[in-house]
């Protein structure tokens, strides 16, 4: 005998109800877990919380292209002559979040290569994305995640990092903040190279001390 | 860019994962339970059923809601079943189609559906079948799952997936053509 999909779709609602209605009551069941299953129930929670700051440090990113895409298209139509160096930079708090907003004369200078020359053993590369004006890559070691972008600034560009504390740093005689999550568990390190217009970007669940030291590891490469 | 950003989840996700294992666990404990008989390995299955939801933890408007708690369950006892087969060394037909798992009877293995009262000769014989065809039926049909969903969450190929739903769509017209003549 043959049967459409259509009423195969019905007798399936049919079973799942019969299924459901087999359940016994199981309120009073409260089965004891082991101390395993439940640090293994807890990691995975870490894990899918990771995956959300890296959801948003991610989204940041395509934001921060966007506007330096837009931003530096119109300012090489108009400042052909112009020399590099940022006028003034500047951070704007809200509840949540820290806003930089950079006003600058710009530079017709091509962007430049930066590597982390310190990245911790085991890490891999898994995404590497460059366009004109920015440069995003990031390393993982299993669900621990290294983020690193560094990008142009040009006039009217803006960043947002939301964080809960910020601390100021200097990286390599440059100014910067650091930023720690609300569970203190993610550090977002920001700095700013005011000689060539670059800003860059390092963030990662691995310690505070570890993630200066990436940030101070960071050197042009020349090849 | 765009491509990774899509592999990423939201961070509404870890608060749907604390509220499915809050609203579940115990039940899926009693499922892996009722089928393996040890706590060890019904908690594995539990784990084991999880790692597999998170895959797809948006797939249900709503966490508390009949359909989002018959899925939940038809995975863990479906994850309960695979341990069951690791354990006693079967390998399953629809992994290798050389082997056949003749060593376990698949007719009893996995979760019992009673059958429901109801005319509908259909729903009768796929409640009949057993579990490994009819869960990726219903799955499927009632659950919404598609093909590449159903493959995450059992880690199998899609092709896999597809070409048991066939085979299952398949033995369901046995069964419904035997229910008929009865």
């Amino acid at each position: 005998m043959n049967y459409s999909d259509a009423e195969l779709k019905a007798a399936a609602a049919l079973v799942r109800k019969a299924l459901l209605s087999s359940l016994p009551d199981v309120s009073d069941y409260k089965p004891e877990y082991s101390p395993e299953f439940i640090e293994k129930m807890k990691q995975l929670s870490i894990k899918l919380h990771k995956r959300a700051r890296l959801h948003r440090f991610a989204s940041q990113v395509a934001a921060i292209l966007l506007t330096v895409l837009l931003t530096s298209s119109v300012w090489l139509l108009t400042n052909v002559e112009a020399r590099a160096f940022v006028k003034i930079w500047a951070t704007e708090i809200f509840e949540d979040s820290f806003v930089y907003r950079y006003f600058v004369e710009g530079t017709n200078d091509a962007l430049k290569n930066y590597d982390i020359t310190k990245l911790p053993s085991g890490y891999v590369e898994v995404v590497n994305e460059r366009n004109d004006t920015s440069h995003f890559k990031m390393y993982q070691k299993d669900d621990s995640i290294i983020s690193f972008m560094y990008y142009k600034i040009s006039d009217g560009t803006a960043q947002r990092v939301f964080a809960a504390k910020r601390e100021s740093i200097t990286i390599n005689g440059n100014q910067g903040d650091i930023y720690i999550s609300d569970d203190g568990q993610v550090f977002d390190l920001i700095f700013i190279n005011e000689k060539d217009g670059v800003v860059f970007w390092v963030s990662s669940d691995v310690k505070k001390e570890v993630l200066v030291e990436l940030a101070e590891s960071i050197k042009e490469r020349r090849n | 860019m765009v491509g990774y950003l899509q592999m990423l989840n939201t961070g509404e996700e870890r608060e749907r994962f604390a509220e499915i294992y809050l609203t579940y666990r115990n039940e899926m404990h009693y499922v892996a339970m009722s089928i393996l008989h040890n706590p060890h390995d019904a908690e594995d299955a539990v784990h084991q059923a999880f790692l597999s939801i998170i895959k797809v933890i948006n797939k249900f408007p709503a966490v508390k809601s009949d359909e989002a708690k018959a899925y939940y369950i038809t995975i863990v006892s479906n994850k309960a079943v695979d341990i069951i087969r690791e354990r006693k060394g079967i390998i399953d037909a629809d992994y290798d189609e050389r082997i056949a798992s003749t060593v376990i009877d698949e007719r009893v293995l996995g979760l019992h559906i009673p059958v429901p009262e109801t005319d509908d000769i259909l729903a009768i014989a796929l409640s009949k079948m057993p579990a490994k065809y009819r869960d990726f039926l219903l799955l499927y049909y009632d659950g919404g799952y598609s093909t590449t969903e159903i493959a995450k969450v059992f880690s199998l190929k899609r092709s896999t997936v597809q070409k048991r739903i066939w085979r299952a769509k398949e033995m369901l017209r046995e069964y419904y053509t035997r229910e008929a003549q009865e």
